[in-house]
């Protein structure tokens, strides 16, 4: 995500997109039916800043022109923060000193992060974390350790919906209501859960071959199977303190990373506590995270606005060493892949004449992840992920059309799916799809968008019932298939293993996928010895590599397996003329409302022709349990609602991929 | 030609490519198609629109960077070219006045130009110069001041 090393700060710098920063106290206990994600209670900011609206209901006089001065004073507080984005660290910190206006502008935290990240961190790479980002630039510009915030809190409030923002999106819940799962069942469909002794073959034919998501429970039979389950922020710390690892903007060592982790609990701790004071019906949401109450982090400065989305921890080294140690497990009903659950798929006969159950496992193993045919060329695949409360990753695509499972060894994790063809509201997706913006930080996301998505996703009255929700605990896996949009968001801090694949239930789609659009393929490499640098770049394929990748793909297919590769190609090109016709059709259609260019206006672009199709929920719920004989019918289905939507997120839209490749 | 006019009712005269340096007239000007009739342009005054103009007349043949291009390098860097620097060198209201017509009438470089111009004159000011500079009140109470002080005396340090 390097070129999102500032898209935290960016997207708080930009002005609020909704109005709602007047909240009225208590207002949530007149109505039946409680919001579904915003507080409307508001804690007092540390350095008295209150939203623009406050300022229409006081009478005492503005302090705007006497502490900004005359010039500043008139300029628009966005105009404010792009002449102060341009001054070095000390600079900002003088005006600090100016007076209480000044104050709140040079305290702006999304600005020091930049400064931090953007300028005195070369690669927003720092050596450690002092408590905020104001204090870890003047650590690592003045080499020694610099004072937190001065507790002197304005008596006259300061009036500006831009500085109020990052304070509002602190106590702007997420996970509200999550965990009283009957109160959300009603209005959301939630991720089906099934047990943990679910068989290999169940899971194919009923989830994979459908490319129906699903939470795998954890094993009750006392023994887990997952020997890492537990495994905190602390406790990668003490295993793999000192290597580096990225997480997002930030590259750091784990050590400082967990310092960074337990800083920002404490400060969301913090809130907690304050809300708890303000409205006992808030406790329900945090209730869960109380009891994961890191020690006092060395570095914490109260005074500080938390980073409203915590930098999220996403390492491509650390898992091989967890393999090492035996700490890494692929949960067992996605190890192995049975041809016999695809039902046009034959059984691979490698080489040897006689299919011994032994070489039925090897293969079974193989199908499983069939980009491991492409040895050390594969993208990388195998993620340790961890963050705070509030970290995650927005809406995005895996790449390369692969899956994924996610099984977090502690914390726990909510959810949010939506099919392939249904673009998440407040996501912009280029006509090809090969980009992916999404303006928002994840938790602004759930103050501007998540009711939105609810009332046309969720199951309610207008809703078409595609949005699916859930929570996975700790030692539990989600699935996420092909093609799904997806949204995470950790409920509690937390450690979690995640891989992308390829198995035979995506194997048309990647198909498909990398022989079309191959200027979209990302992560393969040139597997030439010794190119593997410092840069992770290095080892990335050229765009004429990419076009040839998928060639080298297939020859590799065929030399595994002759069968499986005819059936997979048949079906690629069952796809192709799929997405050939709808192309058509779309042009029909564009034609036909006079609608010559494709700058469609995204909410409705998300929206576009979704009444008339049935619900992705409704094609599944007719039928998709009742065995082998409807299973082809529904992967052409499922292959359909590919060909509809936008596609993956790479390249410039990697602020939505959770897989940094 | 374009003709624009502004809130004091005076008329402006120009080139096309020169008004189209403003996104906002560009805009106008493809929503409305060619036409004789005068652009309004309340939100600014002829002193200000015809120093805005000099700024578009000389820039005009300069390709228009679309919004997010170069945004970060932009960003912080404060140097700006000499004949800028010298069509900037105005008076606290004029450079007012123009950060707020550039921002209105959406013309990016100038915008820039302006905050920059901003940012260069509280570079390297200690906290009084910066009061003075702009007539800011301290508001702090003595003790307020000396911890917010101690707050930030490592930038002085050098």
């Amino acid at each position: 995500m390097a070129s999102t090393s500032t898209s935290a700060s960016t997207s708080t710098m930009t002005a609020p997109s909704s109005t709602n920063t007047q909240p009225t106290r208590k207002r949530r206990r007149l109505s039946p039916s409680p919001p579904a994600t915003l507080s409307t209670i508001s804690l007092p900011h540390p350095l008295n800043i209150k939203p623009a609206g406050n300022a229409l209901f006081t009478s005492s006089p503005s302090n705007r022109s006497s502490t900004l001065g005359c010039l500043l004073s008139r300029l628009p507080d966005d105009l404010i923060i792009d002449i102060t984005s341009r001054l070095t660290p000390r600079d900002l910190a003088r005006l600090s000193s100016v007076s209480s206006g000044c104050r709140a502008f040079a305290n702006h935290e999304s600005l020091w992060r930049t400064l931090c990240l953007d300028g005195v961190c070369p690669q927003g790479q720092i050596e450690a974390w002092y408590g905020s980002w104001k204090q870890t630039t003047g650590a690592h510009l003045t080499g020694k350790a610099v004072p937190p915030l001065a507790a002197v809190r304005p008596a006259q409030p300061f009036y500006s919906d831009v500085l109020y923002l990052p304070h509002r999106l602190s106590f702007t819940l997420i996970g509200h209501g999550e965990r009283k799962g009957e109160r959300r069942a009603a209005k959301v469909h939630q991720v089906e859960r099934i047990s943990a002794n679910t068989t290999t073959h169940d899971f194919h034919t009923r989830y994979a071959a459908l490319h129906r998501p699903c939470i795998v429970e954890t094993p009750t039979d006392g023994n887990s199977s997952i020997p890492g389950l537990g495994m905190t922020i602390q406790g990668l710390k003490e295993r793999y303190g000192q290597t580096y690892i990225r997480a997002e903007a930030v590259r750091a060592r784990v050590e400082t990373y967990a310092d960074y982790a337990a800083c920002c609990t404490r400060q969301q701790e913090e809130i907690r506590r304050a809300m708890r004071a303000e409205d006992q019906d808030q406790e329900e949401e945090y209730e869960h995270a109380a009891s994961t109450s890191a020690a006092h982090p060395p570095w914490y400065d109260p005074q500080t606005i938390p980073d409203e989305s915590p930098y999220y921890l996403f390492d491509s080294t650390i898992p091989t060493q967890l393999h090492t140690d035996g700490l890494w497990t692929v949960p067992p009903q996605l190890a192995s892949c049975p041809s016999s659950a695809y039902p046009a798929a034959p059984t691979p006969s490698p080489s040897s004449p006689s299919s011994s159950s032994s070489s039925a496992t090897a293969a079974a193993q193989r199908n499983a992840d069939l980009f491991s045919l492409l040895s050390t060329r594969r993208p990388d695949y195998r993620w340790l992920i961890a963050g705070p409360a509030r970290s995650g990753s927005g809406w995005h695509k895996d790449p390369n059309y692969t899956s994924a499972w996610n099984t977090p060894l502690s914390g726990s994790k909510r959810w949010l799916l939506l099919p392939p063809h249904v673009t998440p509201p407040g996501v912009y997706v280029s006509e090809d799809g090969a980009e992916v913006t999404a303006p928002l930080s994840l938790v602004e996301w759930f103050a501007d968008f998540y009711d939105e998505t609810l009332s046309r996703h969720g199951r309610g009255k207008g809703g078409d019932g595609q949005l699916l929700e859930g929570v996975c605990e700790a030692g539990e896996t989600v699935y996420v298939p092909s093609g799904w949009w997806h949204l995470v968001v950790n409920l509690e801090s937390g450690v979690a293993l995640t891989q992308n694949f390829l198995s035979l239930a995506e194997l048309p789609d990647v198909l498909e996928f990398m022989k079309n659009r191959p200027e979209q393929i990302s992560g393969f490499k040139t597997g030439v010895e010794g190119a593997q640098g410092e840069d992770e770049d290095d080892d990335a394929l050229s765009d004429e590599g990419k076009a040839k990748i998928y060639g080298e793909f297939v020859a590799a297919l065929k030399g595994y397996d002759g069968e499986l590769a005819r059936w997979a190609l048949q079906g690629a090109e069952r796809l192709e003329q799929q997405r050939g016709q709808v192309r058509k059709a779309d042009a029909a259609a564009a034609i036909g409302a006079g609608a010559g260019t494709g700058a469609v206006l995204p909410g409705k672009h998300a929206n576009g022709g979704d009444a008339a199709k049935p619900s992705w929920w409704q094609r599944l719920k007719s039928g998709g349990d009742e065995g082998q004989a409807k299973t082809e019918a529904h992967l052409t289905t499922a292959g359909e609602g590919f060909s509809l939507g936008g596609l993956l997120g790479e390249g410039d839209g990697e602020e939505l991929e959770d897989v940094p490749w | 030609m374009v003709v624009l006019e502004t809130s004091d009712q005076e008329r402006f005269t120009v080139d096309k490519d020169v008004a189209e340096r403003s996104l906002l007239i560009k805009q106008m000007l493809d929503d409305l198609g060619d036409s004789d009739m005068p652009i309004p342009l309340p939100n600014v005054t002829s002193n200000v629109l015809k120093k805005v103009l000099e700024y578009c007349g000389h820039h005009r043949h300069e390709p228009v960077l679309p919004t997010d291009e170069g945004e970060e390098s932009r960003k912080r860097l404060t140097d700006i070219s000499e004949w800028d620097q010298k069509f900037i060198s105005v008076d606290q209201e004029m450079l007012f006045e123009i950060i707020l017509a550039a921002n209105y009438l959406d013309i990016k470089p100038l915008l820039d130009v302006g905050c920059k111009t901003v940012a260069n004159m509280i570079k390297g000011k200690t906290p009084e110069e910066i009061r003075r500079l702009f007539n800011i009140q301290n508001d702090f109470t003595p003790e307020e001041e000396a911890q917010i002080r101690k707050e930030n005396e490592w930038a002085e340090d050098r």
